[in-house]
């Protein structure tokens, strides 16, 4: 069921943009240029064609091939979204756990009240006010990226993140807190709980071992959603810090009515939520004996 | 308690809790609205009015929050912004809410094949972010706030429907659903009448938490240039603009992003406390 459903995913793109192109005006104006008189089937057959060749066509403003610009921004938003996924849960983790062990305490109200806050801050404006704290006030850090590459100086290309990495995972980790706090709590519930305590474990191995690991498998769903938002939060925070990535690409390639760009960028990004999902499932096997996939 | 329990049985609970979220929902709700009549009947100034002779302006008696690099008056701004933030919550919520609940009660009722499709295209379009629907229908139609209300509204389709869908399936193979059935009633009235009504209190539920989600992405897009298109005012547009001035104007980037928060913490307490009050499963 899963696997029929990822099948969808990257084909809904592909239709949803044939269909788009044939809106009058923009049909007229390029239909030429892009080989846009043919039949949709046709295009759509020569597009699918191109792309199982890793040929996705050539950018209509960059005057590049797709491809090759996609490919230059990935070091920029990869290493973004999987630096802010990987620190939310190190805020989550911890903050969730702590909340639900107290539960009712002024500590877990806290908490709850700030997932509540930090849920409802605009990740654009949360990254403003970074801007405003750490460049413009203290000036610890660049306001606006300079676009640097990884290899020429990686000092400066990881103070570029910074900022944008810390925006865009606040906004996760308010999720997530929730989501560890209420499956931890459910877990706490559990008989085998009071039995591993009743036994005499330690607390932390009682979280450990037997918590943490039956809660996991929630945590991990809300994570692979929550990556398919980060690469969509990407777009927003790079155009914040003006980080040369993927986001920013497909952002321009919009304004400029660039439909082949526009179509390998959403591609691209449709793509990786696919991948994500599949891996999710697969580590869900990991994390939980009793799932097997035949 | 014992003539209570005949009664309704949420007022013993109205009675031990004060639901503050209820109250403090309602309390932003109801002045987001009324902000957004203001916005709509009369403002300080005209919210479009440039004055060059007061840009940039810090925060006075004349110009509250100030005023921004064309010299408009930045509570005028966030008062039509409010009226934008309404019309676009509305709106993607009357989308997502009306395909929703005829694509889940007919996936919900006739079950099957039909099921099977709905629910594979439900799937697909609920991993797809809204902001790359609205990156897409704003190559194909001009960025406006319209594109931008549809890419929310659609974004927000599948959640209703799987609302719809789970409600019309726990009722619809009922007792009274049968009778309705065995008296000779229509599919559309057995849907309508009997089994709809079931699914009222997750729906206003998810309507509440799907009006902050719109008015969130609403101010994002706005942000990208993928929503309301200068000059109209919208909150999102106007951080945009005060970003370019940051260095020489921090209120113009507070205000907006403040007012946009208290909205959505507003919104999402309100949809809480509606939960806990109209609908003690869905927790």
């Amino acid at each position: 069921m899963v696997f029929s459903a990822l099948l969808i995913v990257p084909g809904d793109p592909v239709q949803l943009i044939i269909g788009l192109n044939n809106d009058p005006v923009q049909y007229k104006v390029l239909s030429q240029q892009l080989g846009l008189d043919k039949p949709p089937l046709e295009r759509f057959g020569r597009w699918i064609l191109g792309l199982v060749q890793g040929d996705l066509g050539k950018s209509t403003s960059l005057s590049a091939p797709v491809k090759d610009l996609i490919v230059t921004r990935l070091p920029v938003t990869l290493p973004l979204i999987l630096a802010s996924s990987f620190l939310a849960l190190l805020i989550a983790l911890p903050a969730g756990i702590f909340a639900a062990r107290r539960k009712g305490t002024i500590f877990d109200l806290g908490t709850v009240l700030l997932t509540q806050v930090g849920l409802a801050i605009p990740s654009f404006w949360l990254g403003l006010i970074f801007i405003l704290l750490f460049a413009v006030t203290l000036r610890w850090l660049p306001a606006v990226s300079s676009s640097v590459a990884w290899s020429e100086n990686p000092v400066a290309a990881f103070r570029n993140l910074i900022l944008p990495t810390l925006t865009l995972a606040l906004g996760q980790a308010a999720g997530l807190v929730r989501m560890v706090r209420s499956s931890v709590l459910e877990v706490l519930g559990q008989d085998y709980v009071r039995t591993a305590r009743g036994k005499g474990l330690l607390e932390s191995v009682v979280i450990q071992k037997h918590v943490l690991k039956n809660a996991g498998i929630q945590i991990l769903t809300l994570m692979g959603i929550q990556l398919g938002q980060l690469l969509a939060g990407a777009i927003i925070v790079e155009s914040v810090f003006n980080l040369n990535g993927l986001g920013k690409l497909g952002l321009s390639a919009v304004k400029n009515s660039d439909f082949p760009l526009v179509q390998g960028v959403v591609l691209t990004i449709a793509l990786m939520i696919v991948l994500i999902n599949l891996i999710v499932d697969l580590l869900y096997g990991a994390l939980d004996p009793r799932i097997r996939y035949d | 308690m014992t003539k209570n329990t005949l009664t309704k049985s949420t007022e013993p609970e109205t009675a031990r809790k004060p639901e503050a979220n209820l109250v403090f929902g309602l309390l932003v709700f109801g002045f987001l609205i009324l902000c957004a009549i203001i916005g709509l009947l009369w403002t300080p100034y005209p919210p479009n009015a440039q004055d060059f002779a007061a840009q940039l302006v810090p925060p006075s008696w004349a110009h509250p929050f100030g005023t921004d690099n064309f010299g408009r008056d930045t509570l005028s701004r966030m008062l039509r912004g409010a009226s934008t933030s309404v019309l676009v919550g509305i709106i993607s919520v009357g989308i997502g809410s009306s395909f929703g609940l005829l694509f889940g009660s007919l996936a919900g009722f006739f079950g099957g094949l039909l099921d099977d499709i709905i629910s594979r295209i439900l799937d697909a379009t609920s991993a797809f972010p809204t902001v790359l629907l609205a990156l897409l229908i704003s190559t194909a139609f001009r960025p406006s706030v319209w594109s931008a209300m549809l890419a929310v509204g659609i974004s927000s389709i599948p959640t209703f429907a799987r609302l719809t869908r789970a409600g019309v399936l726990s009722v619809k193979n009922l007792e009274y659903v049968d009778s309705a059935r065995a008296l000779g009633v229509s599919n559309a009235r057995i849907l309508w009448r009997h089994i709809l009504p079931n699914v009222a209190a997750p729906l206003l539920v998810q309507g509440t938490f799907a009006f902050g989600v719109a008015i969130l992405a609403e101010a994002a897009l706005s942000y990208l240039g993928l929503g309301t298109q200068p000059p109209q005012a919208s909150w999102g547009r106007m951080l945009f603009d005060a970003q370019t001035f940051i260095y020489n104007s921090a209120w113009a980037t507070i205000f907006p992003g403040v007012i946009i928060a208290i909205t959505v913490l507003g919104l999402n307490l309100l949809g809480d406390g509606l939960r806990d009050r109209f609908d003690p499963r869905g927790r």
